[in-house]
This record gives C-alpha cells, sequence and structure tokens, in this order.
C-alpha cells in the first residue's frame, strides 16, 4: 500500500499515535504538503463523513478520525504555510450564547477542518456581536452556530440579523444546527443553511466556498 | 415497598419532565437548572406536589446535572453537596403516601477518552461524588438518565452500584436512525441491556425518546434483550419551534392513547421526559392503573 493510502486508512480507522509518523514519512518521500492533505486527510474525512450519514459509524468514530487528521496536521501545517498553500475557506464557528454544549459544535469544527478549512472556533456562550466580529477580522466566508438549547435559538436569528445590518451578508454565509434546530427555523431566521448534521454542515460549507 | 416490589405487583407511574417543567416557571437559557434548588426551592417543590397530586408513584429529584463535572461549567461545583441535599428533601418533602423518590443521575455533558477529553477516571470520580451525596441524602432508589455513550452509563452504573445497594434503574436516549434504533454514539439497545445488567441495574429502558410511538419501537428491542423490568419516559413527541418557544405537540390524551401500544411490549414503568406535564402524567396514570399484570397476579 503506498503511504498516501496508509494514511487516509489511519485517519479513517481513527488510530490515534500513527498518522504524525506517517505524515512525516511521506514528507520524506518527497510528497507535497498539499497532495498528502487533499489524498489522504481530506480524502479520508470525506469517506468517514460518508459512513456517519449512512449511521455505518457514529459520533465516537469521527471524533478518533478527526483526532488522527488533527495530528498529521500537526507536521502538515507549517509545510502547507511555507508552500504558500491556502485553506480552502475560513469558519468561524461556536455555540451561541447562553448555551454551554459544545460536543456538537466541535464535531463540526472538527470536519470541518477535515475538509481543508481554517477554523477560528469562538467556543460555547458566544453573542452575535462576536460571531459578526470574528468573521470580518478573519474575512470568513462562513459562520457556523450550534445550539443544543431550545431557549438559545434566538441568538441565531441575532446573528443572521447582525450580518445584514453590517452589511456583510453575502460575503459571509450562515449556518446553523444543533439538535432542536429545525431547516424550517432555518429558513424563518433566514440562514443561508442548515446541517442536518455534522456531515452535512460540511457539505453546505464546500458550498458556500464552490458558490 | 420498595420500586421493584411494587413493579412486580402493578405498573408503576413515573413522573414528568423537570427542566421542561422549570422553564415555563422562568427557567432561561443556559442557566443551572439544579441552581434553582437553592435559589427557587418553591418552584421546584411546586412541580413535585404537582406530579405527586397527579398520582406519580415516585418523583425525580431536580440533579441530573448535579455531577461535579457539569457543575463546574457554572461554577457551582463546590456547592453539590448542598445541591443534592436540598434537591432530596424537596422531592421528598412532596413524596406522600408511598410515594418514592428517585434520585437522577444525568450524563457529564463532555465526552470520554479517547474521542474525547474526559479521562475514565474523572467521570468515575464525579459519579462517585453524586451517588454517594444522593445516598446520603436519603433516596429510594437511583435512575441514571439520557445517557447516550454506554461506556459513560456503565461508569455511573458502577459509581452507584459501589455506594448502595437501593435498587438502580438505568435509561438511555435511543433514536432509529437509518441502520435501526442506535444512541448519537452509537450503542444499541442490546448492547445496552446486556451491559447494564451485568453492571447491576435493577430495571433499564428508555428516555427522552420523542413521543410514545417511538418509545414503544425501542422498548420492543429492550424488551427482547433483557429479564429485567424495564421503564419508558418519552417527549411529549418530537419538538415544535414556533417563534423563540419551543412546543412538544403531544397532548396528554395522545400520550394516553399510546400507552397500550407500549404497554404490549411488556414494559412496567411509565414515566414522561421533555415537554410532559403533571397533566400528561394523569392522564397515562389514568390508562396505567387500569392495566392487568401479565400473569394475572391483579
Amino acid at each position: 500500500m503506498d503511504i498516501i493510502a496508509e494514511l487516509k486508512d489511519t485517519v479513517v480507522a481513527g488510530r490515534l499515535g500513527e498518522a504524525k509518523g506517517l505524515a512525516e514519512k511521506a514528507l520524506a518521500e518527497g510528497l507535497e504538503p498539499g497532495d498528502i492533505l487533499e489524498r489522504a486527510l481530506i480524502a479520508g474525512m470525506d469517506h468517514i463523513g460518508e459512513l456517519f450519514k449512512k449511521n455505518e459509524v457514529y459520533v465516537p468514530e469521527v471524533l478518533l478520525a478527526a483526532k488522527s487528521m488533527q495530528q498529521a496536521m500537526q507536521v502538515l501545517k507549517p509545510r502547507l504555510v511555507k508552500s504558500g498553500i491556502e485553506p480552502r475557506g475560513k469558519a468561524v464557528v461556536g455555540t451561541v450564547r447562553g448555551d454551554l454544549h459544545d460536543i456538537g459544535k466541535n464535531l463540526v469544527a472538527m470536519m470541518l477542518e477535515g475538509a481543508g478549512f481554517e477554523i477560528i472556533d469562538l467556543g460555547n456562550d458566544v453573542p452575535a456581536e462576536r460571531f459578526v466580529e470574528a468573521a470580518a477580522e478573519h474575512q470568513a466566508h462562513v459562520i457556523g452556530m450550534s445550539a443544543l438549547l431550545t431557549t438559545t435559538m434566538h441568538v441565531m436569528k441575532e446573528t443572521v440579523d447582525l450580518v445584514r445590518e453590517k452589511g456583510l451578508a453575502g460575503k459571509v454565509k450562515t449556518m446553523v444546527g444543533g439538535a432542536p434546530v429545525t431547516r424550517g427555523f432555518a429558513e424563518e431566521i433566514g440562514a443561508d443553511g442548515y446541517g442536518d448534521d455534522a456531515a452535512t454542515a460540511v457539505d453546505l460549507a464546500k458550498q458556500f466556498v464552490e458558490g | 415497598m420498595d420500586l421493584l416490589e411494587l413493579v412486580e405487583m402493578r405498573p408503576v407511574l413515573g413522573d414528568g419532565g423537570m427542566g421542561t417543567m422549570l422553564q415555563t416557571q422562568g427557567l432561561t437559557s443556559g442557566e443551572c437548572p439544579e441552581r434553582w434548588n437553592l435559589e427557587k426551592p418553591d418552584a421546584v417543590a411546586a412541580i413535585h406536589k404537582a406530579y405527586a397530586a397527579a398520582g406519580c408513584d415516585f418523583l425525580t429529584t431536580n440533579t441530573f446535572g448535579a455531577n461535579p463535572i457539569r457543575l463546574s461549567r457554572h461554577s457551582l461545583d463546590s456547592r453539590i453537596r448542598e445541591i443534592i441535599t436540598r434537591g432530596v428533601e424537596l422531592a421528598r418533602a412532596a413524596a406522600s403516601d408511598g410515594c418514592m423518590v428517585a434520585g437522577s443521575v444525568g450524563p457529564t455533558g463532555g465526552l470520554l477518552e479517547p474521542y474525547g477529553e474526559l479521562p475514565s477516571a474523572e467521570v468515575a470520580g464525579a459519579f462517585k461524588v453524586t451517588a454517594g451525596l444522593l445516598e446520603q441524602a436519603g433516596v429510594d432508589f437511583f435512575i441514571i438518565e439520557t445517557m447516550t455513550d454506554l461506556n459513560e452509563a456503565l461508569l455511573a452504573a458502577r459509581a452507584v452500584r459501589e455506594a448502595t445497594a437501593k435498587p438502580l434503574v438505568a435509561t438511555m436516549a435511543f433514536t432509529r436512525g437509518a441502520r435501526g434504533i442506535r444512541t448519537v454514539m452509537g450503542t444499541s439497545p442490546e448492547q445496552f441491556a446486556t451491559a447494564l445488567e451485568e453492571a447491576g441495574a435493577d430495571a433499564i429502558g428508555t428516555n427522552c425518546c420523542s413521543g410514545m410511538d417511538e418509545a414503544a419501537e425501542i422498548m420492543a428491542e429492550i424488551v427482547a434483550a433483557t429479564g429485567l423490568p424495564t421503564i419508558a419516559q418519552p417527549n411529549a413527541g418530537l419538538p415544535i419551534v414556533e417563534g423563540d418557544k419551543v412546543i412538544y405537540p403531544e397532548s396528554p390524551e395522545a400520550m394516553a392513547e399510546g400507552l397500550e401500544k407500549l404497554l404490549a411490549t411488556g414494559v412496567r414503568i411509565v414515566g414522561g421526559c421533555c415537554g410532559t406535564t403533571p397533566e400528561h402524567m394523569a392522564s397515562v396514570g389514568s390508562i396505567l392503573k387500569k392495566a392487568r399484570h401479565p400473569f394475572g397476579v391483579d
């Protein structure tokens, strides 16, 4: 098996502690960092995302894959920067104000990173202003908001409204998700997208940057 | 009479939602529900009393999030003893005439290693604290609820088993996906039933599923996998969002209508979770108490 296939399999299987060494080996063999990212890490995360969508794997497997991908990224990142490879896009993510649940948000953040995005993770309890400020500051393409509590979902609307108010509509796309959030709610508040699960959120973000 | 003796005699009526009831009383977004045991005990007591008046056989303490890991997110971990002690007192004061007090143990809200960041030992330690305090405060039995990760449910069950010989009920939040019934972490009803039985649970089942019909589907699989008494505590349907409000659409009458199908699976304990109210439990109770023991004892 070639090194790219081996690294991809390691990511898919979520074998912690192996991806970093394989990424180093791939670089040592003279492979381009962008190539390793695309064909091993992103391809591996794509694959696990597909399995997740089909319920063939669940949250733990996706998290393990993402952790394994991140281990390889530690090695690749400096090289990617050096070779001037731009991330696919930038995404500001956070759990909305009043909400301390971050499992879903972390899952989306890791899968977005796996898809080649640069992530600006604002953590949890994030107010609308903070989302919009961060998006403007980093010139982000996407704002991803998560809520697990029904009582915090209105912050998503505040953020969407504020994006418009600040004249950022169109420049940065908003997407929402979380247990109580529905497609109907997303449409009602005027969000650009609704992620039914983490894998769908990644598909959405990709569509946003590819236009 | 303890829970297990009662279950042998007749179907048992649990209580309904606490968190969603507190929200109707003004609990706000992100606020710690267990803080109300200290700061708004009258509101918690009133909910317990309403469930007792609805004929519930047990009242579940407002201690779902009362573990050191979850409370630390609200900087309340140093007050865990007061929160749990007061929580049990509030339920006990409302429980009269043979009504029991169930000590609620919910998940930590974090994820275990290796997929998450919490070491098993830390989670085990957190549940040990909670189980010990509930035992000291004198609950009648324990209920581990809304678990999605089997490993976390097992850590909680072992902590309770070490703290007490009292009955232990354990429920997980299952849902139907493309590949059958699982929790979001991928645990199947059968894996859950086998593992919890081995860990010393006395009754097992599901809670926080979307309504009576889904509960019946889940319980059919759980009953098939265990010889233990079983319990279902569904939500009042799948929540609908209207403006900034969330409505659980299953009415008390609809919940009672769904009961027959649920009992047909063999379930012996029926209560409610999110969106259920004392009215729901009174409605379910009116039918439940007419249901005969499968072996015709009563």
